[in-house]
Parts: structure tokens; C-alpha cells; sequence
């Protein structure tokens, strides 16, 4: 780097600067990833057990169509 | 059931589910996703708005129940041309924001707050905004924010 | 989390929402601002198959002036008693505690008498209307009648009030004497541990939040009082009689103990 280059740098240093993206965080205008909604997404719920110490004694996958299939784990005590 | 409402100055019109949540009817029927879920469980204030001026937790409301009402969201806030409201522009400046979740929440909340108490000072900030959670800043900067933005809106920048 | 289904019905006056409940009995409830009822749907806890929307029946909505009494439409808002000049002047208790409701995207909801009909015992107006010897309105298919606050909180989350009823209006004797409000949480936007409503109007009275299945008055603390006991006397039989709850917060052994020193604070705030 020459020094030209530098000294057409701005100066950081000890400089406030603001932050280049908070503009589209306070307009609502950035998105996460909750906010991004993919054509033919397919989506997912996590159910847990309701045992804090169990076995899994069985997984069964349902059969049905695909917007309401759902694996099933059924939990020993 | 057909509900009325403007959003942010649009009348919209839909027919919606009964059990809508009004953060879900402006998120996904409306298609404005500023509005975050946060805890969904009235709790953190991410999905404030404005019904009619006053904040309140798009979470713990009906679409229904605004019905007729008159709706502003983070989307809302600017003016047309970009300009920033003071309170965005206050945030902005005292670096009261860093992932942002909390944010949009945390600004009507402000704006609600502003508009309720013309002369505020540092407590009635810190007790007004009880009802909205921010994990990353410590809240010092955005009582800063709030406190900088009712001085300017005092001394007659536009809202 | 999405409630259950459920059929909505607006009443756009409170004939028709009384019709609708004499019709649907108890499969219906009714919705005020929502703020006690909806998180309780949305857990799945409360799945009524009708909501009734009485929120838009303004005329539910005031603070009145009735000589010697102050009248409050059951629809009036907390943010609306916060700052309502004559509870300021008359029953400043009451716009003190509906001012720590929540927060203020709840009081700008939430209404006294959606509070009251949820009948939490750990909410605070049920406590401060308790305190203040109110008198509640109900109004029905047969007509309307009047329950006095002490009867009203019945169990858990139960009232008085019929399936087929309103709560319509909530009246209490000015009250412009000393009064304290101490709550205890952990959380600024939290429910009472324990909260405590204390006034000084002879005979002084005090109510506890949070301390047995219903709101409650501190009855042996307010005989104590009555026959002369200190403060600090009469703060320790706060709990006398009564059975608090013991939860993730707090046990109750240590809701005893809390309500014996937030009376004690209370008591002395207001000058006993």
C-alpha cells in the first residue's frame, strides 16, 4: 500500500463512526431469518418429551399427506 | 370473518381466521415482517405497534380485535422520502441497537412513550420501557436514545 | 403458540353480548382487552369454543363522580385509571396500582373489570378493589345485582359472576387518605410474589396479593390494628389464617415471611 492510498483512507481511528447497517434495522426494512418465506418451504415443529429422563421406546413414522406428516416417538418411563 | 384495518396509512380488508394473531395478520397476510415475534408470550415487546397511537403487544391481540382500528409498525415510522423519525434517527445515532431484534419494539414503544410523557426524564424511560426486553445493549444506550430523541422532538424536529 | 378455533362474535351493545351468553352459556367468555384471557389460550389452558368481544362497548368505559363513591365502567382501561383526575384526588390508590400493572403496552389493554373476572390472585387491582371495600355491578339476563368485593373472589381464577353474566361496573368509597402498594418480584414487568395494599382510612385496611387461592384481606393484621397493635406487631400476623401458594418463585414458608415485612413497609409508609 502506498502511502497516496493511505492517506486517502478516511480516518477511523478514534473517529465515531455509525453503523452502515442500522438504517434497515430501525426501518424494519433488514430480515431474519423468520422473515424469509420460501416458496414451498416445508416447515418443522420440534415436540419434546415430556419425561426429563426417558427412554425412547419406539419411533413410528405416520403416514398421511405431506403437510401433516409426523414422526411419532413414544417415550417409556 | 372480514377485518378492516390501515396499516401504516393503507386500508387493507381481509378475511382471516377468528384466532389470527394481529403480529401474524401483519406479518404474513399484510406481508410486513419489521413487526418481530420474540417470546410470543406478551413478555419481551418485540412486536409492539401502534393501535391508534398507544403501543401495544401484537402478540396478545386478535387481528379481530383491531378491527376498524388504525395501525402503525416500524415500516410506518419514516417519512416517505426516507427520512428517519427522531426516535430511529436517536437510536441510530447512540448506537442503541445491535442485532436489531428488539428493535422495532423497542421503537414504538418509545414513540408511545414520548407522545404519553412530554418532559421525560431518565426514570419514567427506564420504568416505561419494562415491557420490552433488549439482550444485547444493556439498555444504556437506549434510555440514551429515548431521552435524546424526546429533546429533539421538544425542540420541534417533525415526527 | 395458536389458540384453539373458536366461533367470534362482536356485541356491539351489552344487550346483545348478554344475549349471546344466555344463548351459549358456558362455552362462552368474554373478550375485554385480552390480556388475561388470550395468554391462557394461546398455552391452550382456557379453549372456549365462543369468545364474546364486549371491547368495543365504549360506553363501559369511564370514572364517574357519585357523591360519595367513585363508579368505573368495567371496560375502563388501566392506562385510563393511571391517570384519571378523580381517582388522582379521591382514590389515588387505585390509579397507583393500575399504574404497575404490567407494563404499559398491557395497561394500554388490559381492563379493570377483564382483571376482575379473571379473579388471578396474584393480579393487583383484585387486591386494591379488596383493600377498598368496593362494590362490584353485575348485570344479567334477570336484571342486575351487586356484589360486594369481599364476596366476590371465590376460588382460583373463580368469581361470582354466572355464566350468563356481565361485570358491568366496579364502585368505591373515596378513599383520598394515605395508602401504600408495595409488590414484590424479581422482574420489573413480573406478577407480585407477594404484593401488599395497605390505607390508612381508620379503619385501616389491608390486602395481600398473591397469598392464598384468591386475593385476600390480612384480617388478623387489620384486628391487630384495630385493637391498637404497633406496626411491626400487627405486620407479624400478616399471613394468619392464610395458606399461601408455593411455586418456582418463591415457597411458602417464604411468602409468609415476605408478607410479614412488605405489611410492616406498608404500614409504616402510611404512617401506622
Amino acid at each position: 500500500m502506498s502511502a497516496t492510498d493511505l492517506a486517502a483512507r478516511p480516518n477511523v481511528v478514534g473517529t465515531r463512526m455509525l453503523r452502515k447497517e442500522d438504517p434497515e434495522l430501525l426501518t424494519g426494512e433488514a430480515r431474519f431469518v423468520a422473515d424469509l418465506m420460501v416458496p414451498g418451504a416445508c416447515h418443522m415443529a420440534v415436540l419434546r418429551s415430556p419425561y426429563a429422563h426417558a427412554r425412547i421406546a419406539s419411533v413410528r413414522l405416520l403416514s398421511g399427506p405431506v403437510h401433516a406428516r409426523r414422526d411419532r416417538c413414544l417415550y417409556r418411563c | 370473518m372480514q377485518v378492516r384495518m390501515r396499516v401504516n396509512g393503507t386500508e387493507y380488508v381481509h378475511e382471516v381466521e377468528p384466532r389470527l394473531l394481529l403480529v401474524y395478520y401483519l406479518r404474513e397476510v399484510v406481508g410486513l415482517t419489521g413487526t418481530n415475534v420474540g417470546c410470543d408470550t406478551s413478555s419481551c415487546g418485540a412486536c409492539t405497534v401502534l393501535l391508534d397511537g398507544e403501543s401495544v403487544k401484537s402478540c396478545t391481540m386478535l387481528a379481530l380485535q383491531a378491527d376498524g382500528a388504525e395501525i402503525t409498525t416500524i415500516e410506518g415510522l419514516a417519512s416517505p422520502d426516507g427520512t428517519l423519525h427522531p426516535v430511529q434517527e436517536a437510536f441510530r445515532q447512540n448506537h442503541a441497537l445491535q442485532c436489531g431484534y428488539c428493535t422495532p419494539g423497542m421503537v414504538m414503544a418509545a414513540v408511545s412513550l414520548i407522545r404519553e410523557h412530554p418532559d421525560l426524564d431518565e426514570a419514567t424511560v427506564r420504568e416505561g420501557l419494562e415491557g420490552n426486553l433488549c439482550r444485547c445493549t444493556g439498555y444504556h444506550n437506549i434510555v440514551k436514545a429515548v431521552l435524546a430523541a424526546a429533546s429533539a422532538m421538544s425542540a420541534g424536529v417533525p415526527a | 403458540m395458536i389458540p384453539a378455533a373458536f366461533d367470534y362474535q362482536r356485541a356491539s351493545t351489552l344487550d346483545e353480548a348478554l344475549s349471546i351468553l344466555a344463548d351459549r352459556g358456558e362455552d362462552a367468555k368474554l373478550l375485554a382487552g385480552g390480556h388475561s384471557l388470550l395468554p391462557l389460550m394461546r398455552l391452550r389452558l382456557a379453549t372456549p369454543a365462543v369468545l364474546v368481544d364486549i371491547g368495543g362497548l365504549r360506553d363501559l368505559s369511564y370514572v364517574q363522580d357519585r357523591g360519595d363513591e367513585v363508579a368505573i365502567g368495567a371496560l375502563t382501561r388501566h392506562r385510563d385509571l393511571q391517570i384519571s383526575e378523580l381517582l388522582l384526588n379521591q382514590v389515588p390508590v387505585l390509579a397507583h396500582v393500575a399504574g404497575q400493572v404490567g407494563d404499559p403496552q398491557v395497561r394500554h389493554r388490559g381492563t379493570i373489570g377483564g382483571s376482575l373476572a379473571h379473579g388471578d390472585p396474584a393480579s393487583d387491582l383484585p387486591a386494591a378493589i379488596l383493600a377498598l371495600d368496593g362494590t362490584l355491578c353485575a348485570r344479567g339476563t334477570s336484571g342486575e345485582r351487586t356484589i360486594p368485593a369481599t364476596e366476590f373472589f371465590t376460588g382460583f381464577l373463580e368469581t361470582a359472576l354466572r355464566p350468563d353474566e356481565v361485570l358491568t361496573e366496579i364502585r368505591v368509597p373515596k378513599s383520598p387518605g394515605k395508602f401504600s402498594f408495595k409488590k414484590f418480584n424479581r422482574r420489573a414487568q413480573d406478577w407480585a410474589i407477594v404484593g401488599v395494599v395497605a390505607l390508612s382510612d381508620s379503619p385501616a385496611r389491608v390486602a395481600l396479593v398473591n397469598m392464598a387461592s384468591t386475593p385476600v384481606r390480612a384480617s388478623a393484621t387489620e384486628a391487630a390494628l384495630a385493637a391498637g397493635a404497633a406496626a411491626n406487631e400487627a405486620a407479624q400476623r400478616a399471613s394468619e389464617g392464610l395458606e399461601p401458594p408455593s411455586d418456582t418463585n418463591a415457597t411458602t414458608e417464604f411468602r409468609r415471611h415476605l408478607a410479614t415485612v412488605l405489611v410492616r413497609r406498608a404500614l409504616e409508609e402510611v404512617g401506622l
